[in-house]
């Protein structure tokens, strides 16, 4: 029996990373601005990440992803196993957890909250559990995950938010005639499993959580996390306002500060300028089907793509776009994605390359094309006016039309779009996510852009039930390889999450996939 | 005056009905459908369309329709698709902080539009008219986001006498909070009322009959009240009523930058989300509230010249 | 209420010799304001010491010197060139998308505001269907559906705008003509279409000109919200109002992105205003 079980004091040393060496103290109430508001604290019926970046604070997970996003640590499960065949897994869960109105969690919780998250009725996450056959219980300690076949994520999937135990009870218990009524109503006044619990909510402004005396970890002085006696969260949607009232010291932390800004607060003594590793990647898809809207498509031509990637000069956007926060990709997933090859900076910026390449193409007098970018994202604008400048060297005559995202969207599910500007970040530390919408083409058509390898679809499907570490390895390694030297992106770069933190907060975390993980933060006095 | 109100929340009617087909036209001609807008890249064909069904986006356009007029017809504007609330409580928490936020805004114009429009016509083409006009035209010209900025480092980080945004508990501290965001967007109204204003002003001083009353003998102070005032109000009451709907619109902005959960910054994110319940049950509710200013600005124009009610 | 201080009619008899000589500095100053940047609108290239488009890595954020009088931004595009290359996309603005709305509301409301009646009635549902409908949707829906870009912006803006000419001059002119002199009019004959354009109208159209010039300065203004969230001028192209968003971020660290255009809307809606006010002036004398 191959044991993966990691024990508590391993997460307590993985826990203590990166904070410093002073005792933590307790008490105080973080407040965090954020650029919006959540949606809907549902975790199993939510497509935001402006919810799933959050409810792992009031909805604890079996596992738990660990703060370098790579691996798994014990969540309310304390131990757990892969069967040699693998397949099944076997949790077993903490003595005494509770929810936070103090009932006990009990595997009929945990049965019916996986059963719900990998109902495929029930939103857009189910896919993550799709290789679960059946949820059972042994014992009342124990929980048996069957599967229909092996799955090299699924233990992964444990520690994502749609697997978050709820207590069924309760849920049940709420207003409502449908499950979907009863989800709206519940997620107005939660009761969670997570280190903390909401208090109030006042739509658009401010969301105050409290902390779960029920929580089941403890902290580094041996009581009981979080240190915290809450966190509150304001909205405030505009950047420049947000550091604004960081810095008057209303705030003790706001996330997504701008590129722009990050050197200028990095020198600022009393503010902690933070660039959490992340798995958010930068890039262009282009469309390459043959022709789009009856119009023949210059972008369907490999040479064209290949020309276009080296005359993009990504040292210089990384420059004037992130002001150097940013770092050129080896692959087109992030470099923290489990499996990620790095075999040096993708297409290294050469522009006499590009010209041949150009000159051996379809088009060797250059064409005119277009490209979508979210109306209104500097960032993005930015981007999309640097690249039309270096793909006019080439011939290249490129319009910037500015877009809303559900516009965007709708061009880009039709396949009618030329190219788009895009970031994706991971929501499973796992690259069968980001494979499956990028390369895969029974998805989405490869991001929609039409571009198709039966190599790579079958790959995919294999590494998909490949339990063999080193074996999928090499699988994703060739997926990589195709992808990246055929596929239908401008891979641009890598970004951290910057978030900027007054000098007294300590130990709070953005995990890679994006969570903010407020259940080891304290504030010094 | 009780009947001639009465005549104007009649003539409402046909208005709120005209708009709300407009409206409900209008969002679902907008490319991209609410799946597209909440799923965004991660949106798979299959999770739209069963989104989509939920919603009863599946059925055709006349259906909805026809749903849509039911449920409004007995009060029920349905329920927002992104923040999963009915639509009627998102108006009542949202839209009286942009009408308190509206109204400070109109009180502010005022404030700092009829003194210093008297002074700039009374000196005209002397320094202070100079002055004010020119200081008026600066502030008429900054971008909302812009001037916001500039306040809140100001008053706000700098001198701590306002906070840096938000909006507070309690209805004092509701108006605390406001007051810069309501300077913010008094700056443009308050310029254009000041201009049409002086422009009044000086066109009643310049008309014969101020003399005559001057020849006559009556005290200068008389003169202003009687004749000036009311003529100029008039037409600057007219442009005040106008300018209450671009007002709401304004505050769209001036919410973002001050992060104030308003009723402005509800709808583009609705706009932005497809959230068709919101748009449509919002785009009446502010045409209910424009159209009674409209009609309380009628009210005193009416007060202030009776030959408008004829 | 009665009022007998009324005017047979209300233009000043005051005689003025000398139109220009009399013409207030403050005009004089608002249309070389105008006249100059009109030259620098139709002739950029002359007055503009860069490509406003081209990029200069070696020379990004640099403060305002010798070599770029206002700085360059984070592309190392010259800011002045960039706000010189904007005066022509903002003077277009200013005029397009005030022009028809001008043109048509205030003709369609001396009409209505002398017909009177039913054609008042159904104008008045008519304005109030388009004030009370919230413009940021119209406006967002109309771009959303024929693409983003300043000629569906005017489109926009043109729906709308009509409507604040119409209801100045409806309600001008309402009043005008209970006075005497077009009572005087009808009793000496003149045609309906005579009394309204060549009696009520020119008494009636000064706000709505006075309007017309803060409008242009709005329209400036607004282009810039737009632009702001991307619905208006579209990148890279130059525009005031765009360069201030685009400058947002950096005011802290690199001020003269967004000061440089933000003064020369401040300029071209001075010069707008002195022109309004000297206008408005010239037509109550002229009579």
């Amino acid at each position: 029996m191959k044991n993966l079980t990691l024990t508590a004091a391993c997460i307590a040393a993985l826990m203590t990373a990166g904070t410093s060496a002073v005792g933590q103290e307790r008490g105080g109430v973080m407040t965090y601005g954020r650029y919006a508001d959540s949606l809907f604290l549902d975790p199993v019926l939510n497509d935001a990440n402006v919810d799933i970046w959050i409810l792992s604070n009031m909805y604890d997970t079996l596992l738990l992803p660990s703060a370098d996003g790579k691996s798994v640590e014990p969540g309310l499960a304390s131990e757990w196993s892969v069967a040699d065949d693998a397949m099944s897994v076997t949790l077993t869960l903490r003595d005494g957890i509770m929810f936070s109105d103090g009932s006990p969690i009990t595997v009929e919780d945990v049965i019916w909250s996986l059963d719900r998250a990998r109902n495929p009725d029930n939103g857009i996450w189910n896919f993550l559990l799709a290789s679960v056959d059946t949820v059972t219980a042994p014992d009342d300690k124990t929980i048996m995950l069957t599967l229909k076949q092996p799955d090299p994520a699924i233990v992964a999937a444990l520690t994502v938010f749609n697997s978050a135990i709820m207590p069924q009870k309760a849920f049940e218990e709420s207003e409502g005639e449908t499950m979907a009524e009863k989800a709206e109503n519940f997620g107005t006044h939660p009761i969670g499993s997570g280190a903390f619990v909401l208090e109030s909510w006042d739509r658009g402004a401010t969301m105050k959580l409290v902390r779960n005396e029920y929580y089941w970890a403890d902290g580094e002085d041996g009581e009981k996390l979080p240190y915290l006696d809450g966190v509150t969260f304001e909205v405030i949607p505009d950047d420049a306002t947000r550091i604004l009232r960081l810095q008057s010291g209303e705030l003790d932390g706001a996330e997504l500060i701008p590129f722009a800004r990050v050197a200028e607060l990095q020198s600022d003594p009393s503010i902690n300028m933070e660039l959490f590793p992340s798995t958010r990647v930068q890039y262009i898809t282009m469309n390459v089907r043959e022709d789009i809207a009856g119009e023949d498509n210059p972008l369907s031509d490999p040479n064209v793509r290949e020309a276009m990637n080296y005359a993009a000069n990504k040292q210089a956007i990384i420059q004037t776009v992130t002001f150097g926060v940013g770092k050129p990709m080896t692959t087109f997933m992030s470099s923290a994605t489990p499996l990620a090859t790095d075999n040096g900076p993708l297409y290294p910026y050469d522009l006499e390359k590009a010209k041949g390449l150009m000159a051996e193409s379809e088009y060797p007098d250059g064409f005119t094309t277009s490209i979508l970018v979210l109306a209104g994202n500097q960032d993005e604008i930015g981007i999309a006016t640097a690249l039309q400048q270096m793909w006019s060297q080439i011939g290249i005559n490129m319009e910037i039309q500015q877009v809303d995202n559900a516009t965007r969207t709708e061009q880009y599910r039709e396949g009618l779009f030329k190219m788009r500007v895009a970031a994706w970040t991971n929501d499973i530390a796992d690259p069968g996510q980001i494979t499956s919408y990028f390369a895969y083409s029974p998805t989405i058509d490869a991001l929609h852009s039409g571009w198709k390898s039966e190599e790579v679809d079958e790959l995919y499907e294999a590494s998909q039930s490949e339990v063999d570490e080193a074996k999928r390895g090499e699988q994703y390694a060739r997926i990589q390889e195709i992808f990246n030297t055929t596929g239908p992106t401008v891979p641009l770069y890598e970004t951290p999450y910057p978030v900027a933190l007054q000098e007294g907060v300590h130990g709070f975390v953005q995990i890679p996939l994006g969570n903010n993980i407020f259940r080891g933060a304290w504030l010094e006095d | 005056m009780p009947e001639f109100i009465a005549r104007r929340l009649l003539q409402l009617i046909p208005t709120l009905i005209f708009i709300l087909v407009v409206v409900f036209a209008l969002v679902r001609l907008l490319p991209g459908d609410p799946a597209s807008a909440i799923l965004g890249d991660r949106a798979i064909d299959a999770d739209v369309e069963r989104i989509n069904r939920e919603l009863g986006l599946d059925k055709p356009i006349p259906v909805q329709f026809w749903v849509f007029v039911k449920s409004f017809a007995t009060g029920n504007l349905g329920n927002s698709i992104t923040l999963k609330l009915p639509v009627s409580q998102l108006i009542a928490d949202r839209l009286p902080i942009t009408m308190l936020l509206t109204f400070m805004a109109a009180v502010i114009s005022l404030l700092m539009a009829v003194p210093l429009a008297f002074v700039a016509a009374l000196k005209r083409d002397r320094p202070p008219d100079s002055i004010i006009r020119g200081g008026f035209q600066v502030g008429l010209s900054m971008p909302v986001f812009y001037v916001g900025l500039i306040l809140l480092t100001i008053f706000g980080a700098k001198l701590r006498w306002f906070p840096v945004g938000g909006y507070g508990d309690g209805f004092l501290d509701h108006v605390y909070h406001l007051f810069l965001p309501a300077v913010t967007l008094a700056l443009s109204l308050s310029a254009i009322l000041m201009r049409n204003l002086r422009a009044a002003i000086i066109g009643v001083l310049d008309a014969d009959y101020v003399s005559f009353a001057q020849s006559k003998g009556l005290a200068t102070r008389l003169i202003l009240y009687r004749h000036i005032l009311r003529n100029a109000l008039i037409s600057t009451l007219a442009l005040f009523g106008l300018s209450i709907g671009t007002l709401l619109g304004g505050a769209v902005i001036t919410e973002t930058v001050f992060a104030i959960p308003g009723a402005g910054r509800l709808m583009v994110d609705s706009i932005y989300g497809r959230d068709y319940p919101v748009v449509q049950g919002l785009t009446v509710a502010l045409a209910v509230l424009v159209s009674v200013t409209f009609l309380l600005t009628d009210l005193l124009q009416a007060w202030l010249d009776p030959r408008m009610t004829k | 209420m009665t009022d007998t201080a009324r005017p047979e009619t209300p233009v000043p008899s005051r005689g003025r010799a000398g139109l220009l000589s009399r013409l207030p500095r403050t005009f004089m100053f608002g249309v070389l304001i105008l006249g100059t940047l009109v030259l620098i609108a139709i002739f950029p290239e002359f007055f503009a010491p860069y490509d406003p488009l081209a990029f200069d890595y070696s020379a990004v954020l640099q403060p305002p010197s010798a070599a770029h009088p206002f700085g360059t931004d984070n592309f190392g595009r010259d800011v002045l060139s960039r706000v010189i290359h904007a005066s022509t996309i903002n003077l277009q603005i200013a005029i397009f998308a005030t022009i028809t709305p001008f043109v048509f509301g205030t003709l369609l409301g001396a009409v209505v505001g002398y017909v009177g009646g039913i054609a008042e009635t159904i104008f008045g549902r008519v304005v109030d269907a388009v004030i009370t409908f919230p413009f940021l949707v119209l406006v967002i829906a109309i771009v959303s559906v024929l693409g983003p870009g300043l000629v569906n912006m005017y489109i926009a803006v043109g729906l709308v705008g009509w409507v604040f000419y119409a209801r100045i001059i409806a309600a001008e002119v309402k009043v005008q003509k209970r006075l005497d002199y077009a009572d005087a009019g009808r009793a000496m004959g003149y045609t309906h279409t005579r009394i309204v354009f060549r009696h009520l109208l020119p008494n009636s159209v000064t706000p709505a000109i006075v309007y017309w010039m803060t409008d242009m300065a709005l329209a400036i203004l607004l282009g810039s919200s737009l632009g702001y969230l991307g619905l208006g001028a579209q990148p890279p192209a130059a525009e005031w109002g765009v360069q201030i968003a685009e400058g947002k971020n950096f005011m802290a660290t690199a001020w003269w992105i967004s000061v440089f255009p933000g003064i020369a809307i401040v300029i071209t809606g001075l010069g707008f205003s002195l022109l309004g006010d000297g206008l408005a002036d010239l037509l109550r004398t002229r009579k």
